[in-house]
């Protein structure tokens, strides 16, 4: 008998979050409401059954999110009946004076690693576990597993401890912080994979439904709420659409689609020729190392 | 579906990252906003103007101005048959720890060699690393034979002299493929330009790779990862190393040397008689005996050796060099101790003397010696229980990596 790509994925995701919860003395998981994290949580269940989870969950809410992302995060949370701790980035801009960005869409992502790196200092966490993959970003693909941060935050992409074997060293000087991705080797078809082998429930959001968006030029389709300048100019249209990932409502574009089962949306990325970040993140285009510039100042 | 880790190795500029690129885009893996975005980068620094694959897998900034690899990338690309996992790794000598850290997990290794240049250092480096991690597939791929027209004479030469440095560097029955990345000849597609050539394309090649079982061993190895209490009884966490784990199985508990019978074992949150290696599991036991993480659990008949002094090739990935003073961190698998170098025996390959130091980038067979025993394997008889790393007991970075032998 031989293991399955999945089960192989499923364990090495396991024995990291197992390590994770054995090395450090407070861990805490990064929880977005978004399917990465959502799996994650999956995993933790497995991981340390029949116990509850050795660290809380922490949610860093943008103030931007979908309200179904918020409604499913808190659903879940009850479910589980796990600690969940939320900061919001709200309260650190009112902190530091920091306006919201004047741009047509003022996405708070620059600001979350401000939020994340208080909370870190505030409950003294030392591991921060998230469901960030090697597949989704050319920075990312060059991650550890374990992948440290420095005193003040910073990830260091030319230096990074040799990662040999299933071998992680979770050693940290005072003021060092890692974070854990146990989904590295994970594909967004191998989420979906696991989210239909495994049963998994997501947010509405991630499925075919109805949304007036405005069409920007560069054709992403835009939800139109609170947070976005609507000018007489936009090409406001109501399409069938689904999130192929689910951030902050001011950055994440939705895709047109009729998917709405598991099977439906497996189906529809196989022949998808747009990567996932392509997709839906403006945030990430701004420039060529959109993502290396933020993770060196402390994001994810 | 099979899961098949690979890695490419090289010298620089023996056309690594173009090969991958090339891999996934012929084989439809890469999107097209991805390819659109490999335009664009390519105005920032670089003059030319078609794609230059390698922006594909050179992710950072510093990679791209630079033009060269620093770190592993790891693409991924899935067929009908196999999901791969490929380790794009470093080709320059300043970065071979982490060449060694993309090669470590690996099925396969890729070999590139620059057919107008032929055998250099590097190659013989990645050979020697492949050979010592056990990389149980070794493929050396004769790249850019589109400058020198496609000509068997000059690939059968130089076949003959890589499988003269794979007898030497203790590699066994390597295969050898004539390709050129940048054209895309025999990678993905069996092409007419190599008539001459009755083999597979790399793309078939590794479409046909077996995916990675466990030596062909009856030794059982089970590494306490964590403790979960719960309803007032214990699990023991941890990954099976190998073997196959049943309820009312008896082990060996080591260091302690106690024996034990597995009364429960929970995988996936259910009940199981059987769980295979690999599997992420909790065992439970009659008898309650005290059990820590690093402890292991192995099978009575060949159980791992116990004791506080062992040999060991290891490669040397600080900047500053060993010394005999030195109490290091030595972590196996999820053991931490203490560990000091006693002895250098060779430095593989080098055409240096045995010196009183090992430095950046050296491999080297060694004797250590722990403060305490420990219990470990032969690395070609257990890989998890017999590979370690040392740790910098000040700076906590990692600045080696080794195999007991």
């Amino acid at each position: 008998m031989s293991m399955d790509y999945l089960d192989i994925l499923e364990s090495e995701a396991i024995y990291m979050l197992r390590e994770t919860a054995a090395q450090f003395k407070r861990p805490v998981l990064l929880f977005s409401g978004g399917k990465d994290s959502i799996c994650l949580v999956h995993l933790c269940k497995k991981a340390f059954f029949p116990a509850k989870f050795p660290f809380p969950l922490m949610h860093i809410d943008t103030g931007h999110n979908f309200p179904e992302a918020l409604e499913f995060r808190d659903a879940l949370v009850k479910e589980l009946e796990e600690n969940l701790i939320v900061r919001m980035v709200e309260q650190t801009m009112v902190n530091k004076g920091i306006k919201d960005l004047d741009h047509k869409f003022p996405s708070r992502n620059a600001f979350q690693s401000f939020t994340l790196l208080e909370a870190i200092a505030e409950f003294n966490f030392d591991a921060c576990i998230g469901g960030a993959r090697r597949d989704e970003e050319k920075a990312r693909a060059k991650e550890r597993v374990f992948s440290l941060r420095d005193t003040t935050g910073k990830w260091n992409p030319t230096n990074q401890r040799p990662e040999v074997w299933n071998i992680v060293n979770g050693f940290l000087k005072e003021g060092e912080n890692m974070r854990v991705f146990p989904l590295s080797n994970w594909t967004e078809l191998d989420v979906w994979a696991y989210i239909q082998r495994e049963n998994i429930s997501l947010p509405s959001l991630y499925f075919a439904h109805e949304r007036t968006c405005i069409k920007t030029s560069e054709g992403h389709l835009m939800n139109v709420n609170e947070f976005v300048k609507v000018s007489p100019l936009d090409e406001v249209i109501t399409e069938r659409v689904r999130y192929r990932t689910v951030g902050d409502m001011t950055c994440t574009a939705a895709v047109k689609s009729s998917a709405s089962t598991v099977a439906q949306i497996i189906e529809e990325l196989k022949i998808s020729k747009i990567s996932e970040r392509g997709a839906t993140r403006i945030d990430d285009r701004i420039s060529e190392t959109g993502m290396e510039d933020r993770k060196k100042e402390g994001y994810f | 579906m099979k899961l098949i880790r690979l890695f490419t190795a090289g010298n620089v500029d023996d056309g690594k990252s173009t090969l991958i690129g090339r891999l996934l885009i012929d084989s439809g893996a890469v999107s097209t906003d991805i390819i659109q975005g490999l335009t664009k980068a390519n105005e920032l620094g670089s003059e030319k103007s078609e794609i230059d694959l390698a922006f594909l897998t050179d992710g950072l900034k510093a990679e791209r101005e630079l033009g060269i690899t620093i770190d592993v990338a790891y693409k991924y690309f899935s067929t009908h048959t196999n999901k791969f996992i490929i380790a794009d790794t470093p080709g320059h000598w300043e970065y071979t720890r982490n060449m060694f850290t993309g090669a470590s997990l690996c099925d396969v290794a890729i070999i590139l060699v620059d057919v107008t240049i032929g055998i250099t250092e590097q190659t013989k480096r990645h050979a020697l690393i492949a050979s010592i991690l056990r990389v149980k597939q070794i493929v050396f791929a004769i790249n850019k034979m589109d400058l020198i027209k496609y000509d068997e004479a000059v690939f059968e030469e130089m076949k003959t002299a890589l499988l003269d440095l794979s007898y030497k560097v203790r590699i066994i029955s390597p295969t050898v493929l004539p390709i050129s990345a940048l054209k895309g000849e025999n990678v993905v597609h069996k092409s007419a330009v190599f008539s001459w050539f009755k083999g597979p394309s790399l793309f078939d090649y590794l479409e046909n790779c077996p995916q990675e079982k466990e030596l062909e061993s009856t030794r059982m190895r089970f590494q306490v990862q964590y403790l979960i209490h719960a309803n007032k009884s214990i699990g023991y966490a941890g990954r099976i190393d190998q073997g196959d784990f049943r309820v009312g199985q008896a082990l060996l508990l080591l260091p302690k040397g106690q024996n034990l019978v597995i009364k429960e074992i929970i995988h996936n949150t259910q009940s199981v008689k059987l769980a295979e290696s690999g599997s992420a599991v909790s065992l439970y036991f009659t008898n309650e005996p005290e059990i820590k993480r690093g402890d292991i659990l192995t099978d009575l008949e060949k159980p791992p050796r116990i004791g506080n002094q062992f040999t060991a090739d290891i490669c040397w990935m600080s900047e500053a060099n060993s010394d005999f003073q030195t109490n290091y961190i030595i972590q196996i698998g999820t053991r931490t101790l203490s560990a000091k170098l006693v002895c250098i025996h060779e430095k593989r390959l080098e055409n240096r003397t045995i010196s009183d130091n090992l430095m950046l980038n050296d491999i080297a067979t060694v004797d250590m010696i722990t403060d305490t025993e420990v219990v470990f394997d032969r690395f070609e008889d257990a890989k998890s229980t017999g590979s370690f790393i040392l740790i910098d007991p000040v700076l906590f970075t990692t600045i080696a990596a080794g195999i007991i032998i």
